[in-house]
């Protein structure tokens, strides 16, 4: 599913964030990738969905050498992939609904299903009573809860969740990794960063990976 | 997916409304102007052909008829749709109405010296200074034929200033037409500027750029629908006011309008200049 293949990645020439990452994640697979703040686990996970390219190196995506993908055939690798992101990457002027719907209008779905799909989850997620609502008007907790329905409504094959639960409470964090859980259970690959590392223990048949120094260096479990 | 569009195209309206009034104006200016250029060649060119087609050729003979050859020569000519014969008398008759009042410039005449004609109207189309050349010497030639007027000069002065102001008026159509694409190719840019953020994300959702840019291009097509039809209504004020003053003053003559399969072109016209600003505009 996911392979990192001597990856290297620095914001200016000689700092590395990532250095000669190898690495192999198959699919169905559930990894919590750990460490604290500011090592580098945003920046490679913005290597998966090719928001950042590797200095060096080569990475596959289900099939895809993200390295060389050309522009016009990186919507098909993204489609592939639910993202949570840490600041969440809302539209404020529009609805919750209209929101969560993007993905799947942006997928071509019919209204019809568009309509039962966003429901369904936001029902999952307690967020009912705020289809209506703009996003600018939710709190931060509830834009949180947005952004995972956004990334869970195409139940896509690769799920990469950034930080999902740092503005939920206990009850929500592990509301949010059973929604990850059923998704895994449907075959998906799914990727969660994140510094704390008791969520982990909600998932004890997940690979954890820890990062740091620029290197993944200990493979726990 | 259409529903979609069509909401962000709102949402877009809504949140840019500053820009969009801003665009509006100017865009609604130059087609306004574009299309007074286009009525008042529209209006030129009803009056030029019906200026055309009450001045005929007029064939004098020497006092003998016309042969029945001749005549049937002429009548036989598709080219020309009615001819008159004026005798010498009908002549006299309507040179006398003329100068009612002013009879005695004609005392002092013996007898009648005007001589029989033949006033010849052509078919529109062949209102061409070449084909009425032609014809001119054709009549010549007949037997008995004195003298052929037309008067081809003026004719030809106002059939080409006619051309060199349809060029002008094609010049300035082109230049207004690339001021309202300039325009809305503009606007549709600091709408890019403007909703970076929010591509950028519909982006890392695997948003294709057709996707992304579907609803731009509507924006530009309504642009140049809303100000095409805001300046259909502009003229159309306009020109009734125009008829109005006309008729107070008493001048005989009305002028047109756009009928609705120019008003359907100009909004088609319209459509195609959004379509190519918002294009330009897309293009980087």
């Amino acid at each position: 599913m996911i392979q990192f293949i001597h990856v290297y990645k620095a914001y200016s020439p000689g700092y590395y964030v990532l250095m000669d990452l190898n690495l192999h994640i198959r699919k169905g697979e559930f990894v919590f990738l750990i460490g604290p703040s500011g090592v580098g686990k945003t920046t490679f996970l913005k290597l998966i969905y090719r928001e950042e390219l590797p200095t060096k190196g080569e990475i596959l995506v289900s099939g895809f050498n993200v390295r060389v993908l050309p522009n016009h055939r990186l919507p098909l690798l993204r489609r592939k992939i639910g993202i949570v992101f840490q600041d969440f990457k809302l539209l404020p002027y529009l609805s919750v609904f209209d929101n969560i719907a993007l993905v799947l209008q942006i997928l071509g779905y019919p209204y019809t299903y568009i309509k039962q799909r966003v429901c369904e989850l936001s029902e999952q997620l307690d967020l009912k009573e705020k289809l209506k609502t703009k996003v600018s008007n939710l709190s931060t907790g509830e834009k949180q809860r947005v952004a995972i329905a956004r990334a869970l409504a195409h139940q896509p094959p690769l799920l990469l969740a950034d930080e999902p639960t740092s503005n939920l409470d206990a009850k929500r964090s592990i509301q949010t990794i059973d929604l990850f859980k059923e998704l895994n259970k449907l075959g998906s690959t799914v990727i969660v960063a994140t510094h704390n590392r008791d969520l982990a223990n909600f998932v004890p048949s997940a690979r954890m990976l820890e990062i740091g120094k620029g290197k993944i260096k200990a493979k726990i479990s | 997916m259409l529903s979609f569009w069509w909401k962000k195209v709102w949402q877009n309206i809504i949140h840019t409304l500053w820009s969009q009034i801003a665009c509006f104006l100017p865009t609604t200016l130059a087609l306004s102007t574009f299309g007074l250029f286009i009525l008042i060649g529209i209006n030129f060119n009803l009056y030029l052909k019906h200026w055309q087609r009450k001045i005929p050729i007029i064939a004098f003979f020497q006092n003998e008829p016309l042969t029945e050859k001749a005549r049937t020569t002429l009548i036989t000519k598709s080219e020309i749709a009615q001819i008159d014969y004026i005798s010498s008398q009908d002549a006299f008759q309507r040179l006398k109405t003329w100068l009612k009042g002013k009879e005695l410039l004609l005392e002092g005449l013996d007898k009648n010296p005007l001589l029989p004609s033949l006033e010849i109207y052509l078919k529109p189309a062949f209102y061409k200074l070449d084909f009425i050349n032609h014809l001119v010497q054709e009549l010549k030639g007949l037997p008995g034929v004195a003298e052929v007027v037309y008067p081809s000069y003026l004719f030809f002065l106002v059939t080409t200033g006619w051309r060199f102001l349809k060029l002008v008026f094609l010049l300035i159509g082109v230049f207004l037409s690339l001021a309202t694409v300039f325009i809305i190719a503009n606007l549709i840019r600091l709408h890019l500027q403007k909703r970076r953020e929010e591509i950028k994300i519909m982006r890392l959702l695997g948003a294709s750029e057709g996707f992304i840019q579907v609803p731009f291009y509507i924006e530009g097509l309504w642009q140049g629908v809303i100000c095409t039809g805001a300046s259909i209504l502009l003229l159309k004020g306009f020109f009734t006011w125009i008829n109005e003053q006309t008729k107070t003053l008493q001048i005989p003559f009305t002028i047109e309008f756009f009928d609705l399969y120019q008003i359907l072109l100009f909004i088609g016209f319209g459509l195609l200049l959004g379509l190519i600003g918002s294009f330009l505009g897309l293009k980087k």
